[in-house]
């Protein structure tokens, strides 16, 4: 089921996210990426789910900058990664662990990376930091240290990290993982407040198929080592998306479909 | 959760409700010193019922009994609190340079794996040389007294805060770097905002270790540099009054000695805990 | 030089020919009682010889010359003794191991048995083989020191074991001396012309001649500090319990110091194999500066390391003075086994 209907997503026409034939082989020799051809538009929504392995977090990275290298064509708004990322911080990560600095309180750590943008940022981005710790309820909590905070409200205080600079691009390295269910899923939510309302582009890689169906536009389904797109599964639900479609039975269906096909690349 | 800190003790009566950290601070190891000191009396002592020798008494010249040394301790109490005050200037001293530069050297070493890896062998050779062998080299350096003394200190500590410091500049969460990468900080910044405050709590366990280490320095360091005329330290005391077999002086310097360790170590730990207070775990 | 080099040496210088003709009228007359003994016996068992332990208070240099001349020449079989002679070294001590029966003979200056009596180790000198103390302390010449009063403005290298630093201390002004810590070697004195240190008159400055110095010495017991040096020393205990073994090791060691500094060669050698820092020329020249700390009075008269109360009274009474030792813990009469 890969034919391709009109997308029901709420961006635009323009290109985000550009990869054509794009591999990439590890220093030490193992080939993480094979031939990957994406094309993602401003403001999309796209999950990515895939066997462990399979160059999900690596393809992340390279979308990132972090990783230099790789065959094929990858740009981002048109520049290569790096060049992209270095412009005006396009571009934001969320990782598997909230990664809070621990000397830090919460206010602190979400005003970082306006910190590390140097000159005035940091002053003039109050509001942004005011803003950000009410969208994710964390007033109250704005002196507290990471070690006071629940697994849930420090990936929240990632979360706020992340968008302080309204990034254009936002990456997401299986955030929720860690998490009890019902926190992963009011996370969930949290989060597509979050990307409507800055408008943002968001790659979201994940192991669970519920999530990756809950929240994506789009569900990518990569090969075992070395990844590539195998599938591509359009998400018909339109935004904003209520909790309550989690017990649809199309929400299940569809759920059922993506995971069997997730299967196969398991063997 | 968040908030939640350790309140008041609300189990226990009376004492342990007034003061539950003293409490359990000081009363364990004060049982414990008082079941010492009961077993040291005994074997210095011996035991003797009715006549007959249940355990030998131990020589005065050898085993001291308790009470012995505190007169010991009572009567030069005025020599002991001097030499003490005077070893804890030399160690402080000898503390401070090598918190200083153990950590300059440290943070050589985590810009430059290079440099680490030439370095650190003579590293370690400090760390293991006999004190007594590189005593001739040290005050040939930097003479006699205060000097030579501060720089046995900062020999004998340097090492636990080079490699605490090292560590603690190096392992950094691979997450929290490309955080940074991420956000286009600079190297500076990577250096001021993550590598140096990540480094504190490594740096704090060193200055732990070294804070005791820099007085057993500073005690080995006036064996060798010694002291001027009139004052002397802890080191000079115990080689004295060892050597003239007055042991129970000799056991109150001992006692003197470990009470400077254990104060530094205190200080240190109570002004880290301080540091790391908000970040650490409860 | 090395650390051992730098304790205690000692030499006199002439006179040993005196002893000559008293001797071997002495030695005849035991040998003649000892055939006597052994044929009085008829069928007198074989007596294994008494195994007992010399602690000495360094590593083995002419200061011990004696005790390795009875052994060498074999008085101390003679006299029914398998003494095993210990070496000491850096951080050995003499008087507690004594007292405490660890060894049952030990070698010690007469500051050493008073400090172990003040402190309840009983121990008891049975012989004083050096009767001029080599203490002193060497400096430089030329430098306008004539006196101790003149140590001034210098460096002193003492270590703060000994009585006589006290004794230093109190008497003379010491008006901007740094007082260091006695050194591994001769270097900081040859490295500075206002450097004085410790020594024995019989060994350093040999050493510092020999190196190019120029060291002059100013003896402690020109100043009223003068400690019996090298004593055989036993614990009151066996002194009690073995007076016979006690005698006995101390006649041995006599005639092994009468020996020695006789004729020091063979003892030399053997002392040389076991402290392979002293060359020939050291133990020469301590042993010629021996000979006029040895032979005078009363050991003149009495024969070597014979002590007299007087001395031990001087030296008590020095202690006490200098704050020590507790006033009238040690009596002067019970230091030296009177015979």
């Amino acid at each position: 089921m890969s034919e391709r209907s009109q997308p029901k997503h709420t961006g635009s026409e323009r290109t985000c996210l550009d990869a054509r034939n794009l591999s990439f082989t590890f220093p030490g020799g193992v080939q993480a990426l094979r031939d990957v051809t994406l094309r993602v538009r401003a403001r999309e929504f796209v999950s990515i789910v895939g066997p462990s392995g399979c160059g999900k977090s690596t393809w992340l990275r390279l979308v990132a900058g972090l990783l230099p290298g790789g065959q094929g064509a990858l740009t981002v708004d048109g520049l290569d990664p790096l060049s992209a990322r270095r412009r005006g911080n396009e571009l934001a990560f969320v990782f598997q662990s909230p990664t809070l600095l621990p000397w830090r309180n919460v206010e602190e750590n979400i005003r970082l990376p306006l910190e590390l943008r140097g000159g005035s940022a940091a002053r003039d981005g109050r509001a942004r930091v005011d803003e950000l710790l009410s969208l994710v309820g964390l007033e109250d909590f704005r002196r507290a240290h990471s070690h006071e905070l629940s697994g849930g409200m420090q990936m929240r205080v990632s979360l706020a990290r992340a968008l302080v600079t309204r990034p254009r691009l936002l990456l997401l390295d299986e955030p929720f993982a860690a998490l009890d269910d019902i926190t992963r899923q009011r996370l969930n939510e949290e989060l597509l407040l979050l990307w409507r309302r800055d408008g943002l582009t968001a790659l979201f890689v994940t192991h669970n198929v519920g999530e990756a169906v809950f929240l994506g536009e789009r569900v990518l389904i990569m090969s075992r080592r070395p990844g590539t797109i195998r599938h591509e599964i359009e998400v018909p639900f339109d935004h904003p998306r209520s909790p309550a479609l989690r017990g649809e039975p199309e929400f299940a269906r569809l759920t059922g479909e993506i995971g069997r096909l997730l299967r196969e690349e398991f063997r | 959760m968040a908030g939640s800190r350790s309140g008041m003790d609300r189990s226990g009566t009376g004492i342990t409700r007034l003061a539950p950290g003293v409490a359990r601070l000081i009363l364990p190891p004060a049982l414990l010193f008082i079941a010492f000191l009961a077993a040291w009396h005994l074997y210095a002592a011996g035991i003797h019922v009715m006549g007959k020798e249940i355990l030998k008494s131990q020589p005065p010249y050898l085993i001291p009994q308790p009470i012995a040394v505190g007169q010991a301790a009572l009567s030069n109490l005025g020599t002991l609190v001097s030499a003490t005050l005077l070893t804890a200037s030399g160690s402080l001293a000898g503390f401070a340079l090598s918190l200083v530069l153990g950590t300059l050297i440290a943070f050589l070493f985590s810009q430059s794996v290079l440099i680490q890896r030439a370095a650190y062998p003579y590293a370690i050779f400090l760390q293991t040389v006999p004190i007594v062998a590189i005593a001739p080299l040290i005050i040939l350096w930097v003479g006699h007294g205060f000097a030579g003394i501060a720089v046995t200190a900062f020999i004998v500590s340097l090492f636990p805060i080079v490699t605490n410091g090292t560590a603690g500049l190096t392992s950094l969460d691979r997450n929290a770097v490309e955080l940074f990468e991420v956000n286009n900080a600079s190297r500076w910044q990577l250096l001021w905002r993550l590598r140096l405050p990540n480094s504190v709590p490594h740096l704090i366990t060193g200055a732990k270790t070294a804070s005791g280490l820099s007085v057993i320095g500073g005690i080995v360091g006036e064996f060798f540099a010694g002291y001027g005329s009139d004052r002397f330290g802890l080191g000079y005391y115990i080689f004295q009054t060892s050597a003239q077999l007055k042991t129970a002086d000799l056991f109150a310097a001992i006692i003197s000695s470990t009470m400077l360790g254990w104060i530094a170590f205190g200080i240190v730990s109570l002004i880290g805990n301080r540091i790391t207070a908000r970040w650490r775990a409860g | 030089m090395t650390i051992s080099l730098l304790s205690r040496m000692r030499s006199s210088r002439g006179g040993w020919f005196r002893r000559l003709p008293a001797y071997p009228a002495f030695v005849l007359a035991i040998t003649l009682c000892g055939i006597a003994g052994a044929a009085g016996g008829a069928d007198a068992p074989e007596v294994k010889p008494e195994k007992v332990r010399l602690l000495l208070n360094w590593f083995p240099e002419m200061e011990h010359g004696g005790f390795y001349a009875a052994l060498v020449n074999g008085y101390y079989a003679d006299s029914g003794l398998d003494v095993e002679i210990q070496p000491g070294g850096v951080d050995v001590q003499v008087t507690p191991r004594l007292a405490s029966g660890q060894v049952e003979f030990g070698v010690a200056n007469a500051d050493q048995v008073v400090f172990a009596r003040a402190a309840g180790a009983n121990v008891v000198a049975l012989l004083a083989p050096l009767q001029k103390s080599p203490r002193c302390i060497m400096v430089h010449e030329n430098q306008g020191i004539n006196g101790f009063a003149d140590l001034n403005d210098m460096t002193l290298a003492i270590s703060p074991k000994d009585a006589f630093a006290e004794f230093v201390r109190r008497h003379y002004p010491l008006r901007n001396v740094k007082i260091v810590p006695y050194p591994g070697s001769i270097a900081p004195f040859m490295n500075d012309k206002r450097f004085g240190q410790q020594a024995y008159n019989i060994s350093e400055p040999f050493i510092a001649r020999q190196a190019g110095g120029d060291p002059q010495v100013l003896m402690l017991a020109d100043v009223g500090y003068n400690p019996y040096t090298s004593c055989l020393v036993a614990s009151d205990k066996l002194v009690r319990k073995s007076p016979d073994l006690a005698r006995r090791m101390a006649e041995a060691s006599r005639r092994g110091w009468e020996a020695y500094l006789r004729d020091p060669k063979k003892t030399n050698e053997y002392i040389r194999s076991l402290n392979p820092e002293m060359s020939a020329e050291i133990l020469e020249y301590g042993v010629n500066e021996m000979q006029s700390m040895t032979w005078i009075d009363p050991a003149a008269k009495q024969g070597i390391g014979s002590m007299t109360l007087e001395r031990w009274k001087t030296l008590v009474d020095t202690m006490e003075e200098l704050n020590l030792i507790p006033k009238g813990s040690v009596k002067p009469e019970e230091c030296l086994l009177a015979k």
